[in-house]
């Protein structure tokens, strides 16, 4: 599995860059300039799914499955392999936001716990995102998935937007409270669901 | 004589393609070339040695052993080039080293190195390698394994002819260790001649024919002949006819046999690629 997981790190490494020189620009211009700190960490979290998806684009172009198909390699392993680079690059997304906000920190004022939060919220909910969208890409392909993914990330809105309108009472701060703390584990036991959803369409499917 | 791959009347439909009742046997220290058109089932009955597809009737061993149920013990030992299918072109030839060591047990890297001196290819990533530096690197990361099979997908397709014998030498090195077997498909006929100890013939998802080459190329002929000397032979000897302005041209079986019965009659060796060209020819 290790070797599964370098051998997409090798892939991307140009990809990897190219996130860090863009994360610095980012942060730079909204962290420090513009103080817009959350949209960053947001921004950083959100690029590690894309890269997560150009992990399939890489595949597909290179007919990566047809070789990895030919070596001692479970498909169990190798759909397990590529859903745990995803939580890593997600993992690496996170701590790089945890070091941006400690560094910040030593620099402004900032209210530390809304940032801690709208970094956990943001790893539950692009983690549902993907929980969704990896085993149709694994069914659809990888084009079709980005487009899944992108849909599917406009689907809480429209909910928010239909509940305003609806106007529904919700007793928001104490509903919010337990959606926050219930985000990640819940995002966590989809993720698990929708790996196993993943490996029963590998190990159906035909090359 | 024991056998590396067994195939079995091994049959897989899809809308528009069947492949139907293969049978193959490829024994050890045998070099066995698959031939046949475009589309005619070559790939897809390596895929299906593969577990890439789901077989739908038949039974496929390598070492003796069902190729699903021993999937990943077979593997082990089980070396591929696939024609489309390796690593994503922005990676070098040590990254591939380095990924296929923690894939596969017993990669042998300095083995995989010294392919790399041997075949000159530089340290550079994939997407800067021609064609045949590509197939090298492939090769290389193939012959580095501790395999005893060998399976080859249309390796030495649009290759210079230097590359190809190259190629070809390293694989006829590789049989020279009995217990192992080479299967390669080819629409290089020239190249098979060369190498193969057999040829199996797959044409519209059909087993044309298994043979050891030698035996096949004595067995077939190419016939001149007008077209009433043509009538004076038993038809099922006749595979398949040309007619050019000067004479007819006919692919027949049993060459010695006619040669003894009509010795006024030419018939000269057929080449693979004729023996394959009349039974296409004559499906049509």
């Amino acid at each position: 599995m290790s070797g599964l997981i370098l051998k997409d790190l090798f892939t991307q490494k140009k990809n990897l860059r190219t996130m860090l020189i863009f994360c610095l620009i980012f942060i730079g211009v909204f962290g420090f300039f513009n103080g817009q700190i959350e949209l960053v960490t947001s921004f950083i979290i959100f690029f590690a799914s894309i890269l997560s998806l150009s992990a399939f684009s890489f595949d597909k172009y290179s007919s990566w499955d047809n070789y990895a198909l030919t070596l001692p390699i479970s498909r169990k392993t190798i759909v397990g392999a590529r859903y745990l680079l995803v939580l890593l690059l997600i993992c690496i997304a996170a701590s790089i936001d945890l070091l941006l906000i400690l560094l910040l920190a030593q620099f402004k004022t900032i209210t530390l716990w809304e940032l801690l939060t709208s970094i956990y919220v943001m790893m539950a909910f692009i983690l549902i995102l993907l929980a969704f969208s990896l085993p149709l890409i694994y069914k659809f392909g990888a084009e079709r998935g980005r487009l899944i993914l992108i849909s599917l990330a406009l689907v809480p809105f429209i909910i928010i937007q239909g509940v305003a309108n609806a106007g529904l009472n919700l007793p928001y701060e104490q509903f919010f409270k337990f959606l926050i703390i219930f985000s990640l584990p819940f995002a966590l036991i989809c993720y698990g669901l929708s790996y196993n959803i993943a490996t029963k369409i590998y190990l159906n499917k035909e090359f | 004589m024991e056998n590396n791959l067994q195939i079995h009347n091994l049959s897989k439909h899809y809308k528009d393609f069947s492949l139907q009742n293969i049978s193959i046997d490829l024994p050890c220290g045998v070099i066995m070339g698959l031939i046949g058109e475009n589309g005619a089932g070559k790939t897809t009955t390596i895929k299906a040695i593969l577990n890439m597809i789901k077989r739908d009737s038949g039974e496929i061993l390598v070492f003796g052993k069902d190729n699903i149920q021993a999937e990943q013990e077979i593997k082990e030992q089980v070396s591929v080039v696939l024609d489309q299918g390796f690593f994503y072109e922005g990676v070098t030839p040590e990254e591939v080293c380095l990924v296929m060591q923690k894939i596969v047990k017993d990669f042998d890297k300095k083995k995989f190195n010294e392919y790399l001196s041997r075949f000159n290819l530089p340290k550079k990533p994939i997407k800067d390698m021609s064609r045949g530096m590509m197939v090298k690197l492939k090769l290389a990361a193939a012959l580095a394994r501790p395999a005893r099979l060998l399976i080859l997908d249309e390796p030495t397709s649009g290759l210079d002819p230097i590359v190809r014998t190259e190629i070809l030498d390293i694989l006829r090195d590789f049989v020279q260790d009995e217990k192992k077997s080479i299967l390669i498909s080819s629409h290089i006929t020239s190249d098979l001649e060369q190498i193969a100890d057999y040829i199996a013939f797959i044409h519209n998802g059909k087993l044309v024919f298994c043979e050891n080459k030698d035996q096949l190329l004595n067995n077939y002929g190419l016939l001149r002949c007008d077209d009433a000397e043509l009538n004076l032979l038993n038809k099922s000897l006749i595979i398949g006819k040309r007619k050019n302005e000067f004479n007819t041209e006919a692919l027949v079986k049993n060459k010695q046999a006619i040669k003894d019965a009509y010795p006024q009659l030419t018939v000269d060796k057929a080449t693979i690629d004729e023996i394959m060209l009349y039974h296409v020819r004559r499906d049509k």
